[in-house]
């Protein structure tokens, strides 16, 4: 087990495209940003200096060491709030991706495979899917459902499966014309087997190209949701709840603004790291484009 | 015998508008269950009226009411074409039963205590406004940014326009527009402070623009790319082997052809627009579908919702979709003589 780990990291790091990616400019600034993030929302508990929950007498009071981002309408510490926001933006993202993956990828690769009636079928409803506006319908389907971190991530995956699995049905669709596939038909493998060991992983880099891009996609909508109340909703701290919450302190002198541009750049900054990595790693998988 | 379609352009439109007969079926029946699926109807209807008191007699006055104790079949019948009407007998109340989606009428909303489609008759102009100006802005900022971009490939000019773009993708709608009201209301004092009520041009600048830039940025990156695939094609270098200057290259032969692909992302990118514009309008308070939608929503877990404005705008919002996508597939056609908009796609 460890062995094969270590191979495949090997494989990685010698790969060309990894080569690429690590004189990329892109990679450089995005990876950090994704490595903080990841960082800042697994040690939270550490980096955050007061319990986000926690009221306390300094109210509206302005940045300071001890609150780098200054404090709320309810003596909160926003820097503290801040930084365990982004466990709730990066568990949105990554349910997304786990929820998106096991709807999109089966039904990609079975329509891109099977072909015919069933591959109609599917891209019809993938096509459909598509030509709906997702915030839309998700925002309508949490007014029904409630609101909630559940529910919001089910509402955002009732629309996102469908870019995966046109995704992996136009992979599928190349690699079953390729010699190798026919090789392991000749040899007896069952159409489970080929697509399983063969089809799957040789489709594998546009698909992390794609959970890459789920996660800013994920912040970006989910904190939409939440500002406008039908999202996430507490105990868990989430930025566009708090920036909703903070909005009526814009008009106030200067520490009041400062509780929606603080959190807010943070916000952008997380999203435009996840933005940039992303872009790098597509063209760093693509041969074409590495040149 | 099997009938067959005149071919060509017009053809294939005919053929495209027929489609949409059945989708707007699918559409309303899918709208129409909402309600149900979801649990008592009748209860919801108080839930949303905002009634603590919840006897079983109300409920059951309410059942008869909306017409609810009816087979479903015979309220989606209802719902599409307002028939059978109501019957003061059973004790439906007729300003409540629905009137038919084929006669215009999308139900009541106790909210206003209007027909929600004169709401939504009031709202839409208004979406629509703020949504295509948007999109022209977009339209012709970002062409000209991808255009220069792909001309100045690998310069700074390049690098920077295009750090710029995914810089503009990654800021979320409504944390701009509130920094645009920060900064151009509460500091500068160059614009009213947006209300929902009387409204001029000056209204529509801040969130226009807004809204503007995630396609501004996606267009400049899609221009950018078509560009430079056209550049590289044998015509091209046909094109300047013959001695044409550099101008007619670019602006004859190679944005012409680099824009078919950009036309029918552009449509197609419609739908999410519209979600962008939803945002905007609980933002600057604009007076559109999109806030209505929201304000009948029941916002940050209050139970008061208006299900039939839910299930009305939601249906424009998707009618507008579909309409978005079949101006795209017709865009495409048109461009694209190359597609055998004959035979069965």
């Amino acid at each position: 087990m460890l062995g094969r780990i270590h191979d495949l990291l090997r494989g990685v790091l010698r790969s060309p495209a990894f080569r690429y990616l690590r004189r990329d400019i892109r990679a450089k600034i995005g990876g950090t940003i994704v490595l903080l993030v990841v960082f800042t929302a697994i040690f939270a508990g550490f980096i955050a200096r007061h319990d986000p929950t926690a009221q306390s007498k300094d109210i509206l009071k302005g940045p300071s060491w001890q609150y780098p981002f200054g404090t709320d309408g309810t003596g909160r510490d926003v820097f503290s709030r801040v930084v365990y926001g982004t466990r709730t933006a990066l568990i949105i993202g990554t349910l997304l991706v786990v929820v998106q993956t096991l709807i999109g990828v089966p039904l990609g690769l079975l329509a891109g495979y099977m072909g015919g009636k069933v591959d109609n079928l599917i891209m019809r409803a993938v096509d459909a899917v598509l030509a709906m506006p997702g915030l839309i319908i998700a925002l309508a389907f949490v007014a029904i459902v409630g609101p909630g971190l559940y529910n919001v991530i089910i509402a955002l995956a009732m629309t996102g499966w469908a870019g995966y699995a046109r995704l992996m049905r136009g992979q599928t669709l190349a690699i079953k014309e390729e010699p190798y596939i026919e090789a392991a038909r000749a040899i007896g493998e069952k159409d489970r087997t080929i697509i399983s060991r063969y089809v799957l992983p040789n489709a594998i880099s546009p698909l992390i190209v794609m959970v890459t891009m789920t996660f800013p996609a994920a912040i970006l909508l989910s904190s939409s949701m939440s500002y406008i109340g039908l999202g996430v909703m507490p105990p868990y701290p989430d930025w566009g709840y708090d920036l909703n919450a903070y909005k009526q302190y814009m008009g106030d002198p200067m520490p009041g603004p400062l509780l929606t541009i603080l959190p807010g750049i943070v916000m952008v900054i997380t999203i435009f790291g996840f933005q940039f990595f992303g872009d790098a790693l597509r063209d760093s998988l693509d041969p074409r484009l590495r040149e | 015998m099997q009938f067959r379609f005149p071919g060509g352009m017009y053809g294939f439109i005919l053929k495209r508008l027929l489609l949409l007969i059945p989708i707007f079926f699918v559409v309303s029946i899918v709208i129409f269950l909402l309600l149900p699926i979801t649990g008592d109807p009748a209860r919801q209807v108080l839930s949303g009226q905002g009634r603590q008191d919840v006897t079983p007699e109300l409920l059951e006055n309410i059942r008869h009411q909306y017409g609810f104790q009816r087979p479903l079949y015979i309220q989606y019948l209802r719902y599409l074409t307002g028939y059978p009407p109501a019957d003061p007998a059973q004790g439906e109340n007729a300003l409540v039963i629905p009137k038919g989606l084929l006669r215009g009428d999308l139900g009541f909303s106790y909210k206003y205590q209007r027909p929600v489609s004169s709401l939504m008759l009031e709202a839409l102009p208004q979406t629509l406004l703020l949504t295509l100006t948007a999109f022209v802005i977009a339209l012709a900022i970002g062409l000209i940014i991808g255009v220069i971009s792909a001309l100045r490939r690998k310069t700074w000019v390049d690098y920077t326009f295009m750090g710029s773009a995914i810089f503009g993708v990654s800021i979320p709608f409504f944390w701009q527009g509130m920094m645009m009201i920060l900064i151009f209301v509460i500091w500068l004092r160059w614009f009213p402070i947006p209300t929902a009520g009387e409204h001029d041009l000056m209204y529509l600048i801040l969130p226009a623009f807004t809204l503007a830039t995630h396609e501004t940025a996606s267009l400049a990156r899609m221009t950018r790319s078509s560009m430079l695939d056209v550049l590289r094609q044998d015509y091209i270098r046909t094109a300047r082997a013959k001695g044409l200057r550099e101008r007619a290259v670019v602006y004859k032969h190679a944005l012409k052809n680099a824009f078919i692909p950009i036309a029918t992302l552009l449509f197609l990118r419609l739908p999410f627009l519209f979600g962008g514009t939803v945002i905007m309008e609980v933002v600057f308070s604009w007076p559109g579908m999109g806030r209505l939608l929201v304000s009948s929503m029941g916002v940050f877990g209050s139970p008061a919702k208006d299900w039939y404005v839910i299930q009305g705008g939601l249906l424009m919002f998707l009618i507008l979709a579909v309409f978005a996508n079949l101006f795209a597939d017709i865009m495409y056609a048109y461009l694209n003589p190359k597609i055998r908009y004959g035979e069965g796609r």
